[in-house]
């Protein structure tokens, strides 16, 4: 029986605590400064962005391939991202507003890549060594899709 | 550990070298020679790091197997474009094992490097696509 009792009270104390607790850390609790943005999370959306050039440039023949290679990589930096910070809800990452169409859209593409290689290779010193293989090679990827645009 | 990975890469480059030497044999191509002088110069700077930090770099072995034998301009390519995705995969493989900035740098422009020689291999040997998503990866 006393067992019995002390759990309820145990419970009752539970619930008040629970119930209380939102409160207190509203009241004391400075909220958490956010996490500082994944660098993954840029290069994801470069190359989503990069995905809607290519795509815009259909009488291109290796634009089809570079799309395709950069979406790709869109969703393995996307995934690696989504892995380390698993997004609070199923919110989408926001899809790239379509720019403006450039004049020159070849000429739009290759600066495009060649930033990519760049944005690439420059986050790859600071990463930890597991992400650093994967970045690495979206660079060598850029770099390669730059070569068939040559 | 970046000691074993690194001469896995020398490994690779090894094996490079003595392919774009075996092939100049079937193709006639300024790409050739510059391939071949841009492997030395890693190899040599790999022993040296692998030197430096107090490993001894493997000796290249006497004789490398392409893939599939090579007897013509086709099969020729197909061993460079083979040799540059080895070497890529190795020096990918360094990345992921490295927290030293330079030798990650060296690493990466190593990587990056090979991708686009086996992207213009591909691209003459008329692949399709030429380019490689995701360079370094068994199915990049």
């Amino acid at each position: 029986m006393g067992r019995v009792i002390s759990e309820s009270v145990s419970r009752r104390r539970v619930l008040l605590a629970v119930a209380a607790a939102p409160l207190a850390v509203a009241c004391t609790a400075e909220p958490p400064p956010p996490p500082p943005p994944d660098p993954l999370s840029a290069l994801a959306a470069q190359a989503r962005a990069d995905v809607k050039l290519a795509q815009a440039l259909t009488t291109v023949p290796a634009a089809a391939e570079i799309a395709k290679a950069r979406e790709t990589h869109a969703s393995l930096l996307q995934a690696e991202v989504d892995r380390e910070r698993p997004p609070l809800s199923s919110t989408a990452p926001p899809a790239p507003t379509s720019p403006p169409t450039p004049p020159d859209p070849l000429a739009a593409l290759r600066t495009a890549l060649d930033e990519s290689v760049r944005e690439a290779s420059a986050v790859v010193a600071s990463l930890p060594a597991y992400r650093a293989g994967l970045v690495g090679s979206v660079a060598a990827g850029c770099a390669s899709l730059r070569e068939v645009l040559a | 550990m970046s000691v074993e990975s690194v001469q896995t890469a020398l490994g690779t480059e090894h094996a490079a070298l003595w392919t774009y030497g075996m092939v100049s044999a079937f193709l006639n191509d300024q790409a050739v020679a510059e391939g071949a002088n841009l492997h030395r110069a890693r190899r040599d700077t790999t022993e040296r790091w692998l030197r430096d930090h107090g490993a001894t770099p493997n000796p290249p072995a006497a004789a490398y197997l392409p893939p599939s034998p090579v007897s013509d301009g086709p099969s020729a390519l197909a061993a460079l474009v083979a040799v540059e995705q080895d070497t890529c995969a190795a020096w990918r493989g360094v990345l992921e094992r490295t927290d030293d900035s330079s030798l990650r740098t060296s690493a990466l422009e190593a990587l990056t490097t090979a991708a686009v020689r086996a992207t213009r291999w591909r691209r003459a040997a008329g692949s399709n696509p030429a380019s490689i998503a995701m360079p370094g990866v068994a199915s990049g």
